[in-house]
């Protein structure tokens, strides 16, 4: 069965939603394809860097990211967001990742630690600007350490609702959960975390 | 209402997700107790710390790595398709964009029309390669004038064979190889060092490749394997030098003078065992090479 052909030239016209674009790339529009990832591949290297926390695994992450939205392309329906369904490829790759960290105990936050293959976990800094006083300072380190040194499905809400700012509901969809679980997640993610916090202000 | 039954509501008190009357009750509820504030205070100031973190962005050369990576991605999709649903984005291709872009146009036809038909694609002298299309085989098969002389060779001897879509010159590959490569990359087994072969892929981009930039995954040097090529480049530190092989021995990495390489272990739960690097994530394989202050992809291969 032959598509319709298009008989003009969309390059200027492409429609602004992300479920009309990825309509577009699902009917083979390569051009559509590239405004996706100009749209998200920033978005989605900070989430998971924030859970990962090292770049070449995140940027390995993101990639992986846009290879499956790509190969998956067509089992995507608009009744759907957009947004929730590149974010849930996206989780789920970065907690595979802290799941499988996890089982081989390779994280240690207090020593960069190296594993037998020379592997490197450290707190990096892979961004320089006027403004990233929270990043450098030893707050924003102590912030991301602990974050960290959360659980995982604590870990992931914190990132979702407090760094990527999506809301209750985009959350559930995205973890599959009912949006009463991903409040009160949020909220015992954020005691724990000011908890770690006040044990660093104290020693300080 | 004890302060317990106000804790979990302390989070939707700051994202302003309480009903009016809950809100109400809580305020006045913090107004007479100073422990829940002390609490609120402290989640608000930790909130705003987390928000206030830099967003983190990915590194300069990230952005053309992954470009290259998609595009490979694409371009092998194109070529493992049916043919039907190519013609059917010939079609489209066509009506899109008409005479504009020429090559585009002039590249797809010449797909439909190589079934059966030897298509010879000539690069700067580069030694010829023809692609076609025999009834009874599913893909491409690359062939060039250089492998005939190959085989006389009594260093080994050359099949051509092809699978997934790519035209892949093996030296009596294995079932158990499937080469996953660039579209239009043609490889060669036989190719003398000093000497280029130039390939383009279907953007029309086009790269000469030396036997340097060729390698070999097999058991031993010579015998059965697959040769496959470097592709998109990414960045990290060197480290220390390992063999390169797979758990089982079976898959070692030489470059086309039979030596073999070696490289990084990376993100793998093969690490302690040694090996390529298997991602895991859907059977994709890396092999990182310590010859450049970087790391660099091979030609991933399915499994």
């Amino acid at each position: 069965m032959l598509r319709s052909a298009q008989t003009r030239d969309t390059t200027s016209e492409l429609p602004a939603s992300d479920e009309l674009l990825f309509s577009q790339v699902q009917r083979g529009n390569a051009e559509a394809f590239d405004l996706i990832v100009n749209r998200y591949r920033s978005r989605l290297f900070n989430c998971i860097f924030r859970l990962v926390h090292h770049t070449e695994c995140a940027e390995d992450l993101v990639q992986e990211t846009f290879l499956r939205v790509y190969r998956f392309r067509n089992e995507y329906q608009a009744t759907t967001n957009f947004s929730t369904w590149i974010y849930t490829i996206a989780l789920n790759l970065a907690r595979s990742e802290l799941r499988k960290r996890k089982r081989r105990q390779f994280f240690s936050l207090d020593t960069p630690f190296e594993e037998d293959s020379g592997e490197r976990y450290e707190l990096s800094d892979p961004t320089s600007g006027p403004d990233d006083h929270l990043h450098r300072s030893e707050l924003g380190i102590s912030i991301q350490q602990a974050i960290d040194q959360l659980p995982i499905k604590y870990q992931t809400v914190i990132v979702l609702r407090d760094i990527e700012e999506l809301s209750y509901e985009q959350i559930s969809d995205i973890l599959k959960c009912p949006t009463g679980t991903i409040k009160s997640r949020v909220n015992r993610a954020r005691l724990k975390l000011q908890e770690k916090l006040r044990h660093w202000q104290d020693a300080q | 209402m004890h302060c317990s039954d106000y804790e979990p509501l302390f989070s939707r008190y700051i994202d302003g997700d309480l009903e009016r009357e809950q809100s109400e009750l809580f305020r006045f509820h913090l107004k007479g107790c100073p422990r829940c504030r002390a609490i609120l205070d402290d989640m608000q100031r930790t909130v705003s710390a987390v928000q206030a973190l830099t967003r983190v962005t990915p590194r300069p050369e990230f952005e053309e790595a992954l470009r290259h990576r998609l595009r490979q991605e694409m371009t092998q999709d194109l070529y493992t398709r049916p043919v039907w649903t190519r013609w059917a984005d010939v079609v489209a291709e066509l009506s899109r964009f008409g005479l504009q872009r020429p090559m585009q146009v002039v590249f797809a036809l010449s797909m439909l029309l190589t079934i059966g038909i030897g298509v010879l694609i000539f690069r700067n002298g580069a030694p010829s390669i023809s692609i076609s299309r025999t009834p009874d085989a599913r893909h491409p098969v690359l062939s060039s004038d250089l492998f005939a002389a190959a085989s006389e060779s009594s260093a080994f001897s050359t099949t051509r064979r092809s699978l997934g879509g790519f035209g892949l010159l093996t030296r009596r590959s294995t079932s158990s190889f499937a080469p996953v490569l660039q579209a239009m990359d043609t490889v060669r087994s036989a190719l003398p060092v000093d000497e280029g072969l130039s390939i383009s892929d279907s953007a029309g981009s086009s790269q000469t490749l030396s036997s340097s930039e060729l390698y070999w995954i097999a058991p031993e040097p010579t015998g059965n394997g697959v040769v496959i090529a470097e592709t998109s480049p990414a960045t990290v530190r060197p480290r220390r030098a390992l063999p390169l092989r797979s758990p089982d021995q079976s898959e070692r990495l030489f470059d086309l003078t039979g030596n073999e390489l070696t490289g990084k272990r990376g993100q793998s739960s093969e690490s302690t065992r040694g090996g390529p690097i298997f991602d895991g994530r859907d059977g994709m394989m890396h092999y990182i090479l310590p010859t450049i202050p970087s790391r660099q992809y091979l030609s991933r291969v399915n499994f």
